[in-house]
């Protein structure tokens, strides 16, 4: 197979038929956008999430009884956890001079009881990656099961939340990613009958002068590729432009949400995804259109 | 003639079309190499059939039909190219696409084949200048006549130097004197040693040929004359 000459005709195509491909880039190209923007807000809740996570600590207070065996025992158990970054100890004398420095009414209330009541705790330091610290309850549970652990405490409720949000978009993602991805093929399978109808003299006389099946579809394909990756190359273009447009409003109005790292565009590997994503469903819709047209299983 | 020499060979050839008489009837011929035949007959004999079965445009209902050797009947339909690569195939409405050149149009064939761009050039100048029509190179089809538009497509189905090539009414859209000029460029190709086979039912133009005539009538060869 000549791919010089499909290369030829594939320019060929472009050239003579701008209008409809322009048309079917741009419409493809909003359908990349809605998913651009799921993955746009996807990205920046995980970060959140992310940056929450890595100001998480674990307190796992330990009984007054317990023996300084069973402590190495606990901290063992806590430095073998993938999850955990650091682990201090605090006596129950630390605690109680935290707690005092701390002062306030408490503190007063401490200092009449005579005995200390705060017990003796681990303060853990968790890595920041949210793929680690992902099932937190579990590791609490692990910890919470070793002879001498009285309580572990984190932020279970708003890590909870955050968790059930992301859950949502990504089920929202997915729901979209799978509209999108339909509406993509179905674009492109459009756009390419339409071109092969415009051409079906010039494929009648391929076949007239020799060319196989895979000579005359070649082209088709390769431009199904072509539409799909400039569809979801316009919509990230796009997209990147309506961040610059409205990324600083947004950064003002919910900037305490944002955190540090401020609203975060979409990361290379995620971009080349929605490319390579264009660039595949672009073919899955030309394969369709050829098959639908001119079989490719007959020659005639 | 021995069988090594036979391009051609149909045995019993039978299609059928949704008609009840069938367009090829049992149909029994042999074409050898370098031969200039002439298929004639009234309209609906078969003449057309007969060329689109060579040329792997239909397959046959019964029969057995070999194009330089190979069964035509065992080739899969996706394998249909590998047979037309030997024949070139000239129609009465020349089939041009009227937004490329001559130039473009000749130089599909040798580029759809995997001649380098360079080499399908040099092809391409030769078949245009074989036609006469080296100078016109570069018009568009619809600005040609219709004798330059049937030699621009002879040179398209000369292009790759093929051992046999089919001509469909060829003249049909001709006057006598372009019949004739097309003609005379079949002779000149046919001693260069490509076998031609000619549909037509221009008798004058078959007459002035010379050639070994077929005549069919209604699926059937009612005569087969003037062979070597």
């Amino acid at each position: 197979m000549s791919l010089g000459f499909c290369l030829e005709e594939l320019s060929r195509h472009l050239r003579d038929h701008r209008g409809p491909a322009s048309a079917a880039v741009a419409t493809m190209a909003l359908a990349f956008l809605l998913l651009g923007l799921f993955l746009l807000l996807w990205v920046n809740v995980r970060a959140m999430t992310g940056q929450a996570t890595e100001e998480l600590r674990l307190q796992v207070f330990l009984r007054d009884e317990i023996e300084a065996a069973q402590r190495d025992r606990v901290r063992t158990a806590l430095e073998r956890e993938p999850a955990v970054e650091s682990v201090s100890y605090v006596s129950k004398e630390e605690a109680l001079a935290r707690f005092t420095a701390q002062g306030g009414e408490q503190a007063a209330l401490l200092e009449g009881l005579g005995t200390n009541p705060l017990p003796a705790a681990f303060d853990v330091r968790l890595r920041p990656d949210p793929a680690l610290t992902a099932d937190l309850p579990a590791l609490a549970g692990r910890i919470e099961a070793e002879a001498g652990v009285e309580l572990v405490r984190y932020g279970q409720e708003w890590i909870g939340r955050f968790r059930v949000v992301l859950a949502f978009l990504r089920a929202l993602g997915i729901g979209v990613g799978g509209v999108v991805a339909a509406a993509v093929v179905a674009i492109v399978a459009n756009t390419i009958r339409f071109l092969i109808d415009a051409r079906r003299q010039d494929i009648a006389v391929l076949k007239i002068v020799g060319a196989s099946p895979g000579v005359i579809a070649l082209p088709y394909l390769l431009e199904g590729v072509l539409l799909g990756a400039a569809g979801a190359l316009l919509a990230l273009g796009g997209l990147a432009g309506l961040m610059a447009w409205s990324g600083p409003a947004l950064e003002t109005a919910g900037g305490f949400l944002l955190g540090r790292g401020g609203l975060q565009f979409l990361p290379p590997q995620i971009m080349a995804a929605v490319l390579s994503a264009g660039a595949l469903l672009g073919a899955i819709g030309s394969a369709l259109a050829l098959r639908r047209h001119f079989g490719l299983t007959t020659a005639a | 003639m021995g069988r090594d020499r036979l391009v051609i060979q149909l045995y019993h050839v039978t299609k059928r079309y949704r008609r009840p008489a069938p367009a090829l009837n049992d149909v029994t011929l042999q074409i050898g190499k370098g031969e200039f035949v002439c298929v004639t007959g009234p309209s609906g004999a078969g003449k057309t059939t007969l060329l689109k079965l060579i040329f792997c445009e239909e397959q046959a209902d019964q029969g057995q039909l070999l194009v330089m050797g190979r069964n035509v009947a065992r080739i899969p339909p996706r394998q249909a190219h590998t047979i037309r690569r030997s024949i070139g195939m000239v129609y009465q409405d020349f089939r041009l696409l009227p937004a490329r050149s001559l130039f473009d149009n000749v130089l599909l064939a040798p580029r759809v084949a995997g001649h380098s761009l360079s080499e399908s050039h040099q092809r391409t100048l030769s078949a245009l200048r074989l036609v006469g029509l080296e100078q016109k190179r570069s018009a568009l089809p619809g600005e040609l006549s219709a004798g330059e538009q049937q030699r621009a497509c002879i040179a398209r189905a000369l292009v790759n130097e093929p051992p046999i090539l089919l001509a469909d009414e060829p003249t049909g859209n001709l006057d006598e004197e372009l019949a004739w000029e097309i003609g005379a460029l079949l002779q000149k190709i046919h001693l260069k040693g490509t076998t031609v086979i000619l549909a037509s039912h221009n008798r004058g133009l078959i007459a002035r040929l010379g050639c070994r005539v077929i005549t069919l009538k209604d699926g059937g060869i009612v005569k087969d004359e003037g062979g070597s």
